[in-house]
């Protein structure tokens, strides 16, 4: 059954529309029409549900139905089609069954004649689709309100839209033996070197994926084996952002189906920068960037730093504080390292029930385990109010840094453990291994860490700054500079 | 093993100085600044040959694989040798850490295990967290400065126990064997300005005095009483009157331990490769060299002499002028 890939198409009709059916395994939503074209037994093929009823009858089956030609044969028909009649502007022609069905099932409506061993291709899609709506997950206040959708030729012309220069080149390839998902391949050329295009692409064509269904398919492919526990591949649901991102010399990828673009190579700095930024004023994003980095060190390290003081270093706390902790840990049934892991693990279990639940009883999961379990715990001395406002500050300083989170949820653990057995010695020797892991994440040469580490003095003005557009329009930056 | 900067390189040589001013026991009057700038004086004399032999186009790498084993080798030595006395250097410090358990075995162990990951991932990592931790290191300096800023009295300076100019020399370059370090490391360095290779110096200069300085300043006479006047400055140079910044300086101060042995791992390890490029495992087996030698110096008790001087004028001086003058003889013979 599988062996129709680089099967030609069979010249003879009934035997096609048979080998279509056995193919299909005699599919319902495979839509076979037959007709008389110009006496020439032809039929039309579509797929149920993925072509435009309107559109079909309008610009294919109402033109191709007049065609009269004399002494027609498959062949003259072809041409004559192909030539005189432009019935679609997305055409081409499928010569074996793998195309055929490509097409098919992308929403193309094919034309198949007696005696031709090729099929006509005609663009006419019509399947459901979201609206362009703003994206869930980047919000921003004075951008605009268009995010990515799940169809990738309209994701292409969101991003057309804004980058009307030719420079821009859109390459659509199909990934995934079976699902044969379209994914494009967008980038500048004048911009991103080719070495880097043609690598990914390498990539891209070296897997042997069954299907391709969210971006985290195609991310392992893009990443080196450095086993970093940041993301060294770059998602956005923004098109503003990609272009952004495209213009700086990167490669981004659109997968048909998923709202998001992937892009490549991804520094760590980009986590910290928002569309925002470059509509606010500079001194006002340069605070907010410095309180960003604030927050992603508050995230990390507050409640290990906690724990780890309170246990073994209290001589370092002042002696209000350090009074204030012992009354709010003398009753608490557990140590307090067992108390942050249990908070943060409650919190973690919240967030995920208010995150897979339907957003009405989402909503009452935080009201349940914010208002009720917390308020309950701290009272019935479960677990002290410091633990708990150390644990919350942590928490939501990670929400400034939503791109950063599955690190820091999973570092934060690690890092209360090694406070906890340790203290500060252990939380250095943590802090060592994370270093070393983030500056050995590498995306195609370009290092995560880049501008910091290498330092490059003229790229500070957009990552521990933001300068005015005025002095950020002179000199193109690209990532190239960055590379190793 | 990759390329790595001038900056990236000033980054490393710095952090080991600083390594060094930790854990430094010297003394902190002015005669010991003045021993201390005589000391960078020499020091950048050493350095001379290395940079005309570099500039003459050597390569370390090259060298090792003409069948030279003698040089490699000693480098090796010296490299395991200096870690095994940065351990030794870490367990006595150790105090100031507060460890929760006893027994500096544990301490190596841990440091061995972290520093076994992070020698695994190359010189070129190494180099990026050299210049992270390097940043970090000028966020501590400027909260140490104005900690100390509140505390300082210059008429504490003459108070400073100090045994005069000479002895700050001998003591300074005691300490430097990142010299031995920079004449390696300038195999991996992108070809620069020979001002921006030597930039350490300066640096590394401004920073033993400013410490010095503030030492002298605000710990006066009691400098001498502590065993490690900077962990004494700091528990003293509190820049918050409420809340004690001592955390800062301990997760540095472990940084930097990391980052010294993996330095010295990375290195023999690759001296290593290039000398024996079938050996496997070679991190593992420098790291445990360097255990080795580090519970061997522990338990005689030795953390430096002044006879530390000859191996790292040998290395930094006398090797590299004696390939240059080798060099020169086989260009006239040729």
């Amino acid at each position: 059954m599988n062996d129709f890939a680089n099967e030609t198409i069979h010249p003879d009709l009934q035997q096609n529309i048979r080998r279509l059916r056995e193919i299909t395994g005699g599919g319902s939503d495979l839509m076979v029409n037959e007709f008389l074209l110009s006496g020439v037994p032809a039929a039309l093929v579509t797929c149920e549900g993925m072509v435009s009823t309107m559109m079909i009858t309008e610009l294919i089956l109402e033109p191709i139905t007049h065609v009269d030609i004399p002494n027609p044969t498959a062949e003259r028909l072809i041409s004559h089609i192909q030539d005189r009649l432009l019935l679609s502007l997305d055409r081409s022609v499928a010569d074996n069954y793998r195309d055929f069905f490509r097409f098919l099932n992308s929403g193309f409506a094919i034309v198949i004649i007696h005696g031709a061993s090729k099929a006509l291709v005609f663009g006419v899609q019509g399947y459901e689709k979201r609206s362009v709506s703003e994206p869930s997950g980047e919000s921003n206040v004075m951008g605009a309100r268009e995010g990515f959708i799940e169809v990738i030729r309209m994701n292409m012309s969101l991003v057309r839209r804004r980058m009307k220069t030719p420079f821009l080149k859109m390459e659509l390839m199909p990934i995934g033996d079976k699902s044969q998902t379209d994914i494009c391949l967008c980038y500048m050329y004048d911009r991103v070197p080719e070495s880097l295009v043609d690598e990914i692409k390498e990539r891209l064509n070296g897997t042997e994926l069954e299907s391709v269904l969210s971006t985290g398919y195609l991310q392992p492919f893009l990443e080196n084996k450095t086993g970093c526990l940041f993301d060294t591949v770059g998602t956005t649901q923004r098109p503003d952002v990609l272009c952004g991102k495209l213009l700086e010399g990167r490669v981004g990828i659109l997968i048909d189906g998923i709202p998001y673009a992937i892009t490549v190579p991804k520094l760590m700095c980009e986590s910290f920068q928002t569309m925002d930024d470059y509509s606010f004023r500079p001194y006002y994003t340069t605070c907010i960037r410095l309180i960003k980095y604030l927050a992603f060190f508050i995230s990390l390290l507050l409640p290990a730093l906690y724990v780890a003081v309170a246990l073994h270093h209290p001589e370092l706390l002042n002696r209000t504080l350090l009074l204030i902790l012992a009354k709010a840990e003398e009753n608490a049934p557990v140590s307090l390292m067992a108390e942050a892991i249990g908070v943060l693990l409650v919190y973690e279990i919240v967030r995920e029930a208010g995150l897979r639940l339907p957003k009405a009883v989402g909503g009452s999961v935080s009201i349940v385990a914010g208002l009720i379990i917390g308020d309950a715990a701290v009272s019935s001395g479960l677990i002290s109010t410091p633990m708990l406002t150390v644990t919350a500050i942590a928490v939501i300083s990670g929400f400034a840094l939503p791109d950063l989170n599955q690190p820091l949820t999973v570092l934060r653990l690690l890092f209360i453990l090694a406070g906890g057995f340790l203290g500060l010695f252990g939380i250095g020797l943590l802090g060592s291994i994370t270093l070393f892991n983030i500056c050995a994440g590498e995306s195609f040469g370009y290092p995560f860490t880049a501008p910091i580490a290498p330092l490059r003095i003229r790229s500070m003005r957009d990552v521990a700054t933001r300068v005015g557009f005025r002095t950020m329009q002179k000199g193109h930056f690209t990532v190239e500079e960055y590379h190793e | 093993m990759n390329r790595i900067s001038s900056g990236q390189l000033t980054c490393i040589l710095l952090l080991s100085e600083a390594f060094m001013i930790m854990c430094l026991s010297a003394d902190t009057g002015l005669p010991a600044m003045a021993g201390t700038a005589i000391g960078f004086g020499i020091k950048l004399l050493l350095c001379i040959p290395a940079m005309v032999l570099y500039k003459n186009g050597f390569s370390l790498s090259s060298y090792c694989k003409e069948r030279h084993f003698v040089l490699p080798v000693i480098f090796v030595l010296y490299f395991i040798a200096r870690g095994g006395i940065s351990f030794v250097l870490i367990w006595n410090s150790a105090e100031q850490l507060s460890l929760p358990y006893s027994g500096s075995l544990i301490t190596a162990v841990l440091i061995g295990i972290v520093c076994l990951y992070t020698s695994s991932l190359g010189l070129r990592t190494f180099s990026r967290a050299a210049t992270f931790t390097a940043g970090f290191l000028g966020i501590t300096l400027v909260i140490l400065l104005i900690g100390a800023w509140q505390r300082m009295d210059i008429s504490s300076i003459s108070l400073a126990e100090s045994s005069g100019a000479f002895s700050g020399a001998v003591e300074n370059l005691m300490l430097s064997d990142s010299l031995p370090v920079f004449f390696v490391l300038m195999s991996f360095t992108r070809e620069d300005r020979p001002a921006k290779r030597l930039m350490f110096l300066p640096i590394g200069l401004l920073l033993w005095e400013i410490v010095q300085l503030l030492c002298a300043a605000v710990l006066g006479g009691l400098a001498s009483y502590g065993e490690y006047p900077f962990f004494l400055l700091t528990s003293v140079s509190q820049p918050l009157a409420a809340q004690r910044a001592d955390a800062i300086y301990l997760i540095v101060f472990v940084l930097l331990c990391t980052l010294r042995i993996t330095m010295f791992t990375v290195l023999s390890a690759h001296i290593m490769g290039t000398i024996f490029p079938r050996l496997k495992l070679r991190s593992i087996i420098a790291l445990l060299l360097m255990i080795g030698a580090g519970t061997l110096f522990g338990f005689i008790g030795y953390t430096g002499s002044p006879f530390c001087i000859l191996p790292i004028v040998f290395l930094t001086f006398t090797v590299p002028l004696w390939l240059l003058i080798k060099k020169k003889k086989e260009c006239r013979a040729s």
